[in-house]
């Protein structure tokens, strides 16, 4: 241990401490020699008077200095306590920091910093000698000698440091910055906006929008967004406390900053909370194009149309937006419902939007509906009795219409309820009737169905068989006989009554259709939906054996077993032969009627490909390879029309487009292939555009495709598909862009971006090569030029895009 | 090629059911029904008008072919599927019209056939008169929800 013999006059405490080192050299392991040097160090400070230790202080340093690489943070408080003594040691100080920084105790670092900034400040602006100090320490240790852990721990303090004096230091030229730069962002501005968000961090936002504001004028543009979110975040809380204006200029400064289209909708909403025209907000609404789907915006927009007195335009909005937007249970679809539902007469609608604001709001429901609660009780009256009584909670409720409205639905429903033998129910229905009603004729209504309830629940079989009978005749099908059947059904598992409806719609269907009455297809449906449940039920068909078995006395069981499973296995082919043969007479004169009976067919048959796969498609798949392919799809479409969701025809149409554009594309005349593209992929889109909504099989299903297994190959079909159309979109926007037409650039680059990620998920990633292998590079290309549009828009000379790929 | 009662051939298959052409309901045995067809073959021999089914006037020739049917499980079951099944129960037809009289003053059929209450509903046209603005913070997204990555690293350096 060279040095600790070294010094000059013996005097008996240095003795000591002399002895004390000697025995710590002695020492092996260096901890433990450091560890006895501090010892000594702290044992001789502790005894000696000031004159004494002011004479052996070169010791005393060595004795710190040799403990410092392996006690840092001891090594340094022993010197802070020296230093507090006698004053700042010009001689080894450096070097016990040095080893500080590059090996702090993480546990130890808090009351080593404290110790040191109290140490080695001295006088004048608080920690400044302190953070001199530390600066110089800091430059003169050897590049990456500083310990992350230092640079983490200090930065914390720093940071705590600058942020609680912030006012004071923002602009100083304190050298606590110099400190902050070594260790951190070499610049204010990026230290401005770590503070920003610190303070954010500690509900701070008040100084954050000072400190980003700062960060800001200094160039940091990341302060940017973050400053817009506190501004629009203030802006919201205005509006929620009423302050509208004040919501309004908050807001108008966020969008200044960074727009957003959340903070739009913000702004949107002060300025229709403080009243303005709805022209004003429905010309800001129109002023930008919404790049993204954006329910708010679109919900206010039909806020503004009702206020500016276009109802039918306010529907037409709130049909687009519950339309598109996924259903969440959020108070904005909630209040979309009901608004529509009364803008278009559907209670329905009303009582489904209602019931979701009750849902989530309890008693305060209509502080969070749109509109007043009046038309919604009184919508809601006539569809649900049992929703009327929860909305309208009051102990008394209002007689007048609403409560009339609610006794005569809840009667009804009790009359259903107790055709479906649910008594209970019905009596509850009863007393909520009783509860609104103040009419004596309905009390008297009341208290003769309360005598029937179980009569009705008992008897409903005979009821719907009485309804049959006109005269003398029973016939096949009533309206009265089919809704009491249908009451009882949905109570009871008897096949029977499955059958007495089967027949019933059925024969139903028969007569409306031989009339010409569009009013047939609901009938059609309901009886084939009974007919397959029926068909599926084989306690039924043991019944029907039984009976068989019992009036057929001349047949054998065999025979019986032979017809039930004959006629069972036809069944429903045999109850769709009719619908089939009128979607083929009805495509001509009325093709929504025949594309209904086809859905019908199709809806029904088991096993898809058996009845659809026609000789006609054979044809034309042989003309898709024979490269006719005009001749193809002039064949196909007619088919497609009325079939639209049927599998193979899609395939086949979809099959066209890949395979004509495969054969057609010339890189080198694009321009004349793209536009005999839109005319030929155009027509192909129409057609299959209902096949890919129902699959789920478009650019905004979220979800993975509804298509099951056996639909893969037209999936794979369908991705190239939608890549050539994509593609046929981007080349549109290269036309678009050199015309100068940005709306329309605008639109055919997210057609583009949509279809072409949407042909990449089909393809579940499998393309690498050849045209198909570039679909990466046609998105991110539209994607860089859409990101480009407003700029270029405003000013044709910044940039001009180049196309990098055709 | 197996016969399709239920083909398009400009008819309703339920008016013309074997059981009702030799009129008959489906409990019937084979006996009672040849007991049956032969009554009805004598009449309509005799007075095919007097005896229409739902308007159309029948032919001997009808009820031999119905008859034949009916003695086959197949034609059997054909003509079983397209009857209702006989309801049973001790409700005498005074009741049931007093009943279903009562299912029509509580509006049941109304409401069974999804045509509301006996007022049909009307669009509400003027609404703009009752909208709450105090409802849109609710509705609007969170203005706050928006997160940034932190602007500096794990090494305290500044994130571009």
């Amino acid at each position: 241990m060279a040095g600790w013999h070294s010094g000059g006059g013996e005097r008996p405490a240095e003795e000591t401490l002399r002895e004390a080192f000697r025995r710590a050299d002695q020492e092996t392991d260096a901890v433990a020699k450091g560890r006895l040097a501090l010892a000594a160090v702290t044992d001789f400070l502790d005894r000696a008077g000031d004159d004494a230790a002011r004479g052996s202080l070169p010791l005393l340093r060595s004795g710190v200095g040799v403990a410092a690489p392996v006690l840092p943070d001891e090594a340094v408080r022993t010197l802070c306590r020296i230093v507090g003594r006698h004053g700042p040691q010009s001689e080894g100080t450096e070097a016990v920091l040095r080893a500080w920084v590059r090996r702090p105790d993480p546990d130890g670092f808090a009351v080593t910093w404290a110790a040191a900034a109290g140490a080695f400040s001295a006088g004048g602006a608080r920690d400044n000698d302190w953070y001199r100090l530390l600066d110089q320490v800091l430059r003169r240790t050897e590049r990456g000698g500083v310990s992350p852990v230092f640079r983490r721990l200090a930065l914390a303090r720093l940071v705590e440091t600058v942020d609680a004096r912030f006012d004071q230091l923002a602009l100083s030229a304190s050298p606590v910055w110099q400190v902050l730069y070594f260790l951190g962002p070499g610049t204010r501005a990026d230290w401005f906006g770590v503070l920003g968000d610190h303070a954010v961090a500690k509900g701070n936002e008040e100084g954050a929008v000072r400190r980003y504001q700062l960060a800001l004028d200094k160039g940091c543009e990341q302060a940017r967004p973050r400053l817009a979110r506190l501004l629009a975040i203030d802006g919201f809380r205005r509006l929620a406390g009423g302050d509208a204006g004040g919501a309004e200029r908050q807001c108008d400064a966020a969008i200044g900053l960074a727009d957003d289209a959340g903070y739009r909708a913000v702004r949107i909403a002060a300025t229709l909370a403080r009243g303005r025209p709805a022209t004003q907000v429905l010309a800001e609404l129109g002023k930008r194009r919404e790049r993204t789907f954006s329910a708010p915006l679109v919900f206010m927009r039909a806020w503004a149309q009702l206020r500016a007195r276009r109802p039918e335009d306010a529907a037409e909005t709130l049909r687009d937006l519950l339309g598109t937007a996924p259903p969440d249970g959020s108070d904005l679809l909630a209040n979309a419902r009901v608004l529509l539902g009364l803008l278009t007469a559907d209670d329905d609608l009303v009582a489904d939007g209602a019931r979701t604001l009750l849902d989530r709001h309890g008693g305060k429901w209509a502080g969070r509906c749109a509109v007043g609660a009046g038309p919604v009780l009184a919508a809601v009256c006539r569809r649900d009795a049992t929703l009327f009584s929860a909305l309208d909670s009051r102990p008394e409720p209002e007689s007048g219409e609403l409560s009339d409205g609610a006794a005569r639905r809840a009667v009804a429903e009790a009359t259903q309820a107790a055709l479906a033998g649910q008594v209970d129910r019905a009596r509850g229905l009863l007393d909520l009737a009783r509860r609104f009603d103040r009419d004596a004729r309905r009390s008297e209504l009341i208290d003769r169905l309360a005598g029937q309830l179980d009569r009705l629940g008992e008897i409903p079989d005979q009821l719907a068989t009485a309804a049959l009978r006109r005269g003398e005749v029973t016939c096949p099908w009533a309206d009265r006989a089919e809704l009491i059947w249908t009451a009882a059904e949905s109570g009871s598992a008897d096949p029977a009554r499955l059958h007495h409806l089967a027949v019933a719609h059925h024969a139903h269907a028969y007569d409306l259709e031989l009339a010409g009455d569009p009013a047939a297809l609901p009938h059609w449906d309901k009886a084939i939906g009974y007919w397959v449940r029926l068909q599926a039920d084989d306690a039924w068909w043991e019944r029907m054996r039984a009976h068989l078995t019992e009036v057929l006395t001349d047949a054998t069981p065999s025979d019986v077993d032979g017809a039930i499973t004959g006629v069972r296995a036809e069944l429903v082919q045999h109850l769709l032969a009719p619908n089939q043969v009128l979607a083929a007479q009805l495509r001509e004169q009325d093709p929504p009627r025949a594309r209904r009976h086809m859905a019908l067919v199709r809806a029904a048959m088991p096993a898809r490909s058996k009845v659809h796969r026609q000789p006609a498609l054979h044809a034309i798949a042989q003309s898709v390879d024979d490269r006719r392919f005009d001749s193809a799809l002039r064949h196909l479409e007619p088919l497609l029309t009325i079939d639209p969701t049927n599998a193979d025809m899609v395939m086949l149409a979809v099959e066209i487009g890949r395979r004509w554009s495969e054969h057609t594309y010339r890189g080198d005349d694009w321009a004349a292939w793209n536009s005999r593209a839109g005319r030929i992929l155009g027509r192909i889109r129409r057609l299959v555009n209902p096949a890919c909504q129902s699959l789920g099989l478009t650019p905004r299903s979220t979800g993975k495709a509804t298509a099951g297994e056996e639909l893969d190959d037209l999936v794979q079909e369908l991705a190239m598909y939608e890549f050539w159309w994509g593609y046929h979109q981007w080349l549109r926007s290269v036309t678009n862009l050199e015309a100068r037409r940005f709306d329309a650039l605008v639109e055919s680059l997210q057609e583009t971006v949509a279809h072409c990620r949407l042909a990449k998920r089909l393809s579940e990633n499998r393309w690498e090569h050849g045209m198909y292998g570039q679909v990466d590079s046609v998105v991110n290309q539209a994607l860089e030029l859409e990101a480009q549009c407003e700029q270029l828009e405003r000013d044709p000379v910044w940039q001009p895009y180049r196309f990098g790929f055709r | 090629m197996v016969d399709n009662v239920w083909a398009w051939e400009g008819g309703n298959p339920y008016l013309s059911t074997a059981l009702q052409v030799v009129d008959v309901d489906p409990m019937a045995d084979q006996s009672a029904v040849r007991t049956r067809a032969n009554v009805r073959r004598r009449r309509i021999a005799h007075a095919a008008d007097r005896f229409p089914l739902f308007g159309r006037t029948l032919t001997v020739a009808e009820i031999n072919e119905a008859e034949e049917r009916l003695g086959t499980p197949r034609g059997r079951l054909l003509a079983e599927l397209l009857t209702h099944r006989p309801v049973t129960g001790d409700a005498d037809p005074g009741e049931l019209a007093d009943l279903l009289d009562l299912l029509d003053t509580t509006g049941f059929f109304e409401l069974a056939a999804g045509l509301g209450a006996q007022t049909a509903p009307r669009a509400v046209t003027d609404l703009h008169d009752t909208l709450d603005p105090r409802v849109l913070p609710a509705i609007l997204p969170d203005p706050g929800a928006r997160t940034f990555a932190p602007l500096l690293d794990d090494a305290a350096e500044p994130v571009r």
